[in-house]
């Protein structure tokens, strides 16, 4: 092969990975309202500190329970953000914070934590101008220059790795001070140099500043495969089924649990199974058979470190997070793993069809073809018009057989929708110019499963078997207990609609659609908009339209009105019906929170911010209640509310976990809605103040209204659809919705109240 | 000049790809694609010649990927799928054809620096005198290193 040949197959090797479309979006919005606008630097720099806040790390100090602690001689400390402290370490932090500042330019030191093997500083520079930054390509990004730490002594305690982290103070420092010649990343000449800020430390016991960790953990582990366990997560055709003991590396305890860390071991053999595999989410049981609560752990990277040595020799690491009070031990965590294997050499076969006999969406064409692709005859038994103009093939495979690579000629496939259930592959490739006519298909690369692995161990603390219930920690009313059912409409006495966004055929772009809560009845409103709303009473619905004006649709008439004065995102309307309140996105202004009447009347801005988000009325008090986010570094989510009389705004604190949105329910309350933990909050409005209200395991909150959420099932199992479910909050429900909408977002829905209420 | 979310939109998958094959991690390739797109948003307007947005962006990613990597030990192994995003490994894996596939694993016995290289050709798509604004080498240099890597790797496939 020669080399321009040969280079050609090294890009073919690289497979494009797409970011997530929500994080696309996101970031998109952030940047929307600000082009080439004179203002835009100022109000950015002003609005979002972030930016000028250079926030290296934010330490956590979570504090172990005593009364465990004592019973742990052996454990380590976890400290978020420094790691492991060994129970001997003499460990110093920060007596208070403090700060300098220089040409209305502050640097701060939020915490230092010192102990025998390292020193952690954290701190944040606020205020410096945008323009003290390169933005020469040519030059590096301004002052490289580490910072050190200077002792009383005079000796220079250099950084070891990061900008943040210092070799190890002489014993018995209490006094030093952090001394930057230059502030990170700046250019020279652009804010003061040579910073010098004098710190003090003071001693502190292990236990008050980390977490422990029981090193040791197989000493308290034992296998179990719990023969009583019903729910199974991935539910796969599979040729081989074993089990495994899991193994639990470390366990760092918590306020409220513990954080489990280990490795799967890696058992890939070259020629027979794939370098990788997939797995569901962890699931714990206590000993009586009840699913605990468990989520990502935060601090990922330092339990990934802790794991290092694992990790370097090929194994997979693994961690979760569980809750434990008031359960009863041993623990039981539960893991299945699906190995997938592939033919050794590439396979390849076609098969052509007139798609003019498919023209209309849903006319479907049997084909009833069988074709051999490798060791294995396939039945190509349809092909079928998707309400969104793809096609949609459906073949009869062998059993253990799990998918294949479909591709169309003279065309470029961007993405594959695939569903494999009972012998029946579904592959939708989306393309953006299908072509006509006859059509020329490719199937490559026959895919099969592999062995299934349950993994399992049991644990419990050394010495306990329950664990007390801490009575200060929340009690959710609301422990969903998943997998959910399916959806039943009649069974979940749940009528309504949902609001999508997605690809329309002709146009190629976004377009919003409407369909029933059980998927039927789809119905495009509009191939030119998206980001759309339902109105309080269901009948009417308001989109932001590609030509830079809201829209009002009336479902009922198809009537569509323009609001040419308004253009913007995150629609919502009052709860009367009569203003919309939206983020406005129009370059002159920048973003703001705007309400306007219906009619097109009384345009007002009533906040000003970059990352305003999560935008809902109150029936309660009338008051317009928002989230503000501050992009990337800090990643704290605050609420406020605003007057829309008066525009006056209320700040009301940080939410309980950061990056969460907030829905309204009743008017009265707020559900916060972290993606992470799975947990949801009540935000009483009245009280300010908000409580732990349910927990979730499997599925990922999307959007919400009067107590209703939607969201993503997490199976991660590839060859499979991730489904949707419906969560009911009022009466703690969910189901799993039996279908999916190819390359759609769920904007918004819309439940009947009467009949929910009826049930 | 252009719009910001014009370029945005033309540069954010490419950048993405190119960060996540460097930090192996779909969460931490969105952090890092959204710190260089907010980074190259406090620029834009001072970019003067906007023929060199793609090296100037990618100089950025790289940037802050190296930074990424001095701050934080990273590893090899890929976190389990649930820590990762939609976009799964396995399955690039298993719908590539054979040959890719050894590619793609000879890629990863090469050292990070020369797999690089590699990414900013092939992923970024960027010319060789891109390549050495992003990498702070002359054109001439990174070509020699760029086609002895091509050969190295052409011929070690070719030998098993």
């Amino acid at each position: 092969m020669n080399i321009p040949e040969f280079e050609k197959e090294i890009e073919k090797s690289y497979l494009p990975q797409f970011p997530r479309k929500e994080f696309k979006t996101s970031l998109q919005r952030s940047f929307q309202a600000y082009e080439n606008k004179p203002s835009v630097r100022t109000i950015f720099t002003r609005a979002l500190p972030g930016l000028a806040i250079l926030t290296i790390l934010a330490v956590v100090l979570i504090i172990g329970p005593k009364n465990v602690w004592a019973q742990l001689q052996k454990w380590f400390g976890y400290a978020p953000g420094v790691g492991l402290v060994s129970s001997g370490s003499n460990v110093r932090v920060l007596e208070e914070p403090v700060s300098q500042t220089q040409n209305g330019i502050t640097l701060e030191l939020t915490s230092v934590t010192a102990t025998n093997s390292k020193t952690v500083i954290s701190y944040r520079i606020i205020g410096a101008p945008g323009d003290a930054y390169s933005n020469d390509e040519n030059q590096a990004f301004g002052c490289q220059s580490d910072p050190y730490i200077l002792t009383e002594t005079g000796e220079k305690i250099e950084t070891i790795g990061s900008r943040n982290t210092f070799a190890a103070l002489p014993e018995n420092t209490t006094k030093a001070s952090l001394e930057f010649p230059c502030l990170p990343e700046t250019q020279a000449g652009r804010v003061p140099e040579n910073w010098s800020i004098p710190f003090s430390l003071v001693d502190v016991k292990l236990e008050d500043i980390a977490m422990p960790v029981i090193e040791d953990a197989q000493a308290e582990v034992s296998e179990a495969t719990p023969t009583t366990i019903t729910q199974k997560l991935v539910d796969l055709p599979s040729t081989l089924s074993e089990t495994a003991v899991l193994q639990i590396e470390k366990v760092i305890q918590t306020q409220n649990g513990y954080i489990f860390a280990g490795v799967i071991p890696n058992q890939d053999t070259e020629t027979e199974w794939l370098g990788s595999f997939s797995t569901s989410k962890p699931i714990i049981f206590d000993s009586e058979q009840n699913r605990l609560h468990d989520f990502e752990p935060a601090n990922r990277k330092e339990i990934m470190e802790m794991l290092s040595s694992q990790i370097d020799a090929g194994n997979y690491p693994w961690m979760v997070e569980t809750d434990t009070d008031g359960i009863a031990f041993p623990i039981t965590i539960l893991w299945e793993a699906q190995w997938f294997s592939r033919e050794s050499n590439s396979v390849e076969t076609r098969f052509e069809f007139d798609s003019v006999q498919i023209k209309d969406a849903g006319s479907e064409l049997r084909l009833n073809q069988k074709i051999q692709l490798g060791k294995d005859e396939i039945t190509i038994q349809s092909v079928r018009r998707t309400n969104q103009g793809n096609l949609e093939f459906k073949f009869l495979v062998p059993e253990g057989f799990a998918g294949l690579d479909i591709s169309i000629s003279n065309a470029q496939t961007n993405w594959v929708s695939t569903n494999n259930e009972n012998g029946v592959l579904t592959l939708t490739p989306f393309i953006d110019l299908l072509p006509e006519g006859k059509i020329e298909v490719h199937l490559r690369n026959p895919v099969y499963y592999g062995k299934q692995t349950v993994f399992s161990s049991q644990w419990s603390p050394s010495g306990t078997t329950t664990q007390e219930r801490d009575p200060s920690s929340a009690n959710p009313g609301c422990l969903l207990l998943e997998p959910f059912p399916v959806f039943e409409k009649d069974e979940a006495h749940l009528h309504g609609k949902l609001l999508f966004t997605e690809p329309i055929a002709e146009s190629g772009v976004n377009g919003l659609t409407l369909y029933n809560i059980d998927g039927t009845d789809r119905q495009v409103i509009t191939e030119q908009g998206n980001w759309g709303a339902f109105s309080p009473d269901g009948q009417r619905v308001a989109y932001s339209g590609i030509d830079q004006a809201l829209h009002i649709y009336d479902l009922q008439s198809g009537e569509d009105n323009a609001i040419t004065t308004a253009s913007g995102i995150d629609i919502k309307w009052s709860p009367d019906g009569t203003q919309l309140a939206y983020v406005n996105t129009e370059s002159q202004t920048g973003v703001t929170l705007n309400i306007i009447n219906t009619d097109g009347s009384g345009k007002k801005a009533l906040v000003q911010h970059m990352q305003i988000k999560n935008i809902g009325f109150s029936p309660s008090d009338g008051n317009l209640y928002f989230t503000r986010q501050y992009l990337p570094e800090n990643k704290d989510t605050t609420l406020h509310s605003v007057d829309p009389i008066s525009g006056l705004i209320t700040d009301l604190g940080t939410l309980p976990e950061p990056g969460a949105v907030f829905f309204d329910n009743t008017g009265f309350n707020l559900f916060i809605v972290p993606g992470r933990t799975g947990n949801v909050y009540l935000y009483n409005i009245a009280e300010n103040a908000s409580t732990l209200f349910a927990q979730q395991n499997e599925f990922s909150g999307g959007i919400g209204s009067s107590g209703f959420m939607f969201g993503a099932t997490q199976t991660g199992v590839p060859y499979k659809y991730d489904q949707s479910a419906l969560v009911d909050y009022n009466k703690c429900n969910g189901w799993l919705l039996d279908y999916s909408i190819p390359g759609g977002s769920l904007m918004d829905i819309y439940i009947e109240d009467s009949l929910s209420d009826s049930n | 000049m252009i719009s910001f979310e014009s370029r945005y939109l033309e540069f954010v998958d490419k950048v993405y790809w190119y960060i996540l094959l460097k930090v192996k991690n779909a969460r931490e390739a969105e952090d890092l694609t959204s710190q260089t797109f907010v980074k190259a948003y406090q620029s834009y307007s001072a970019l003067r010649d906007q023929d060199k947005f793609a090296p100037w962006i990618f100089k950025i990613a790289h940037n802050l990927s190296m930074d990424y990597f001095r701050h934080s030990k990273q590893y090899s192994a890929e976190a389990p799928n649930w820590l990762q995003s939609e976009d799964e490994d396995l399955l690039s894996n298993a719908i590539n054809s054979e040959l890719s596939r050894r590619i793609q694993m000879e890629i990863k016995r090469l050292s990070k620096e020369e797999q690089d290289l590699l990414a900013l050709r092939f992923v970024a798509q960027l010319t060789f005198k891109e390549m050495a604004t992003v990498l702070r080498r002359n054109v001439s240099t990174v070509k020699k290193q760029y086609y002895k890597l091509i050969i190295l790797l052409r011929n070690t496939l070719e030998e098993k």
